[in-house]
């Protein structure tokens, strides 16, 4: 009886890890566990609480900005104009706060990104224009739309509202996490939705989505205002860790989201990968900036080492996929 | 659905005609068939009826009105689903999540009623095939038997009034088919009509109640089943037009082969679930043709001849020696040359001009040294171009310019230049008019004459009838006839393709 059990018991793990192993994510999650060990040893203190508060300081910005990209990728599109509506949300906000219009002109911040995300879904799923080159056009727009309101980094961020940043809630979880966990729970309810579902079909094909009945072009133009959702939280993170508005803040961002995304397994092509692989994603990015400045690496060589690394862990994903497709012709 | 009309259908593509002045139409519930041969305009139609494709002319008339149908949506108003043939399913998600996509029940507003959805898949999928198809594998894991009973089950997921099954039995075992018929028949019961298209004649005659049968974009004819009898031999003159084997093509004689080398051997070679233990020998000089439905494994023949595919078990001699490819140039060094199906996508340098298209094969062969003897290869190219006479005769024409069957005779041509040893036709004559069918098959039959194996695979009977010495029939992946030169005959290629007289 006993024996069965552990039988039945030993048949569910194997499950499990085969669904665990065939997932998308998978290689990211192994480098991403070889670089928080590689972390652990070359810095004594990685795991004690200042330190992991601080990282995830840095960090947080970038995995909201993974999850909005991944959402964005996986519907089949592009938006290389993320980093520019996080630096635009920066500068509304900065040159518009007060002392006692705090919460409004937040509002107005996430309502400027999710105009930026209209404009996007609009141009990209309605007209049905190039996702590369349309956000890369409304990159420049909105960039110079920041510089014309903000031309210098500047503005004005009330000391009591950018050190909730710095905070801890219920004295144990520090505020970046805090706002992670938020983001993460808000994934996690939309996840649960059709839309969420229908994402992933116009992504993975879209003329089949479209026979079974699926609005395609509206569909898109969701996955950009929900990604606006998450490009706005990660505006605030900048913001709330800056105190300034500067329209180069978000720069970096569109394509180390991209980065991110593609190491955390999230095909180019859409329909493939998941939110975890971008959380995934980012952290390897941002440990990886982590690890390069501990081991002491000469500054010459840190670039070289990044990009490295990168292109490690984005063989270690393909490496599985050769060996199920044999074969590159189309049969 | 009661009433449901379909007059002056047509729709062009281009310049090709798809459907013209098609007719179609029935009363009540029943179990209404349409065939016709490849390219007769089944699959466009039923598309049109899906709103996947806008009509060109015509009117649909449903329930005593006038209805238009535009898009997806439409037909999904008027309660018409579609079972596709190339699939509407998404790879990336479960079968369960593909059957209700689009039509999820819901608990509130925006939550899917995840549970409900799932259940009633799993209803209408056990209906179909107890037990066989996990409900939370993904679709492409999924062997195309599994995937087309998918989409049956989809189209049924959306309870409609007229269910149209494009050719939704050609992928199904004998017994799926059998448990397929008696879910229609119960569904038809129940207030449900059916547009049931399908090449085989032995399917049609069981279960339909009414027939259509199309050629060429028209509507040729009409059985009633329960006035007429339930034969074969009635729907196949309509299926080809013309009076049963009344129909000669001038076939080319009967060539006595000077070598009686064998140059290729397939020894029961198979690939995926494409080509099933095929085994067969061809002769230094042969034209051998390639028929049998669409899509029963000539395409992956072609492509494991080229050595694009590799065998996956089994055994490919060329010129006695076992051949191993797992890529074109293997073959291509060897001296067979591919003319692919499709010339936009696999045959041509669209963008390019003649002359380039025609030498790129050159560097592939080590014809060229570093620098190019631009003089030589224009006169190689211009004598090519003599030779298959393309219009215009200019080698720095962009290829994308060229109409269809100009572009069909730089793909073809370009082999020419070398000495073929095999070559193999995959469809040559797609889209192609008369003039150039003649001056290429003229080409072909020269080039056999010296020795040039050739292998054709054709849509069109005339083709395989006049030009081949030997004709393999295929069907699900094996050969199942080989034709001798003698016994070709249109009556006899169809009788062997449809497999007349066999069920199953």
């Amino acid at each position: 009886m006993i024996a069965r059990k552990n039988n039945n018991q030993k048949i569910l793990l194997k499950e499990l890890w085969l669904r665990v192993y065939k997932d998308s994510s998978f290689p990211g999650f192994v480098v991403l566990i070889l670089l928080i060990i590689g972390n652990a040893i070359l810095q004594k203190d990685f795991f004690s609480y200042n330190i992991i508060k601080s990282n995830f300081m840095i960090y947080t910005p970038l995995i909201l900005a993974s999850i909005a990209q991944a959402i964005i990728i996986i519907s089949g599109s592009l938006d290389l104009s993320l980093g520019a509506s996080m630096s635009l949300f920066t500068v509304i906000t900065a040159y518009f706060m007060t002392d006692t219009n705090v919460f409004p002109i937040v509002m107005l911040g996430f309502a400027v990104v999710f105009m930026t995300g209209a404009l996007n879904g609009a141009l990209i799923g309605k007209l049905g224009l190039s996702p590369l080159i349309t956000t890369y056009a409304t990159q420049a727009i909105i960039i110079g739309f920041a510089m014309f309101i903000l031309p210098n980094a500047g503005g004005y961020v009330p000391k009591f509202f950018y050190r909730i940043y710095r905070a801890d809630v219920l004295k144990v979880i520090p505020a970046p996490i805090f706002i992670l966990i938020i983001g993460l729970i808000i994934w996690f309810v939309i996840s649960r939705t059709t839309l969420y579902r229908y994402i992933y079909a116009i992504g993975s094909d879209e003329e089949a989505a479209y026979a079974s009945g699926l609005k395609v072009s509206n569909i898109r133009f969701a996955a950009h205002l929900i990604a606006s959702l998450f490009i706005a939280i990660a505006g605030l993170c900048i913001l709330l860790s800056t105190a300034t508005g500067d329209f180069r803040s978000g720069n970096p961002f569109a394509l180390n989201s991209v980065a991110a995304v593609v190491v955390g397994g999230v095909s180019l092509t859409g329909g493939k990968g998941n939110i975890w692989g971008a959380v995934f994603g980012a952290l390897i990015l941002g440990l990886l900036n982590n690890l390069i400045f501990f081991a002491q690496i000469s500054s010459f060589y840190q670039t070289f080492a990044k990009g490295m690394i990168i292109v490690l862990s984005l063989s270690m994903a393909a490496i599985p996929r050769i060996f199920e497709e044999k074969y590159k012709f189309g049969y | 659905m009661n009433l449901f009309e379909a007059n002056n259908i047509s729709k062009r593509f281009g310049g090709v005609v798809a459907l013209i002045d098609a007719e179609f139409g029935f009363s009540g519930c029943k179990i209404c068939g349409l065939v016709g041969a490849n390219g007769s305009g089944k699959t466009t139609f039923a598309r049109i009826c899906a709103g996947l494709i806008n009509k060109d002319s015509g009117n649909f008339y449903i329930d005593g009105e006038t209805k238009d149908i535009n898009s997806p949506f439409d037909a999904e108003k008027l309660g018409i689903a579609l079972a596709h043939q190339n699939l509407s399913l998404i790879p990336d998600l479960t079968v369960w999540e593909n059957i209700c996509l689009g039509h999820e029940l819901r608990k509130g507003k925006i939550f899917p009623g995840n549970k409900n959805s799932m259940d009633l898949s799993i209803e209408i999928l056990n209906d179909l095939v107890p037990g066989e198809i996990s409900i939370n594998s993904k679709i492409s894991t999924l062997n195309p038997a599994q995937k087309q009973i998918v989409e049956i089950a989809k189209a049924l997921y959306r309870k409609p009034k007229l269910l149209i099954l494009d050719e939704s039995t050609a992928a199904l075992e004998y017994f799926h088919v059998e448990k397929l018929f008696e879910k229609i028949k119960q569904l038809k019961e129940d207030g449900m009509s059916i547009i049931f298209i399908s090449h085989r004649l032995w399917e049609i005659i069981k279960i339909c109640d009414l027939l259509y049968v199309f050629r060429n974009g028209k509507t040729v004819g009409k059985i009633d089943f329960e006035k007429e009898p339930r034969d074969e031999n009635l729907i196949v003159p309509l299926i080809t037009g013309g009076d049963f084997c009344g129909i000669n093509y001038i076939k080319k004689e009967k060539k006595n082969l000077i070598e009686k080398n064998v140059i290729i051997r397939f020894d029961e070679v198979s690939y995926r679930n494409k080509l099933n233990k095929v085994s067969f020998e061809i002769k230094k000089g042969e034209i051998v043709g390639i028929g049998g439905l669409h899509g029963q494994g000539q395409e992956e023949l072609i492509m494991a001849l080229s050595g694009a595919v590799p065998v996956e078990s089994g055994k490919y001699y060329f010129e006695g020696k076992e051949f191993r490819s797992r890529h074109t140039l293997n073959a291509i060094r060897k001296g067979i040359y591919l003319v692919p199906g499709d010339r936009q996508k696999d045959g041509l340098f669209n963008n390019h001009s003649i002359l380039r298209n025609i030498i790129y094969p050159r560097f592939t062969l080590k014809k060229e040294r570093l620098f190019l003897k631009l003089k030589n290869l224009y006169k190689i190219t211009g004598d090519i171009i003599k030779k298959i006479s393309i219009n215009p005769p200019e080698s720095e024409m962009t290829v994308k310019n060229l109409s269809g069957g100009n572009q069909q005779k730089v793909v073809f041509g370009r082999w020419l230049q070398f000495q073929p040893k095999v070559i193999l036709l995959n469809d040559p004559t797609k889209g192609v008019d008369i003039e150039t069918k003649d001056s290429l098959y003229r080409i072909v039959n020269e080039l056999s004459l010296k020795g040039t194996t050739v292998i054709l695979y054709s849509s069109s009977n005339e083709e395989i009838i006049c030009n081949c010495d030997r004709v393999f029939i295929m069907f699900e992946g094996k050969i199942v006839e080989e034709i001798e030169h003698e016994d070709i005959c249109e009556d006899k290629l169809i009788k062997s393709s449809l497999r007349v007289g066999e069920k199953g």
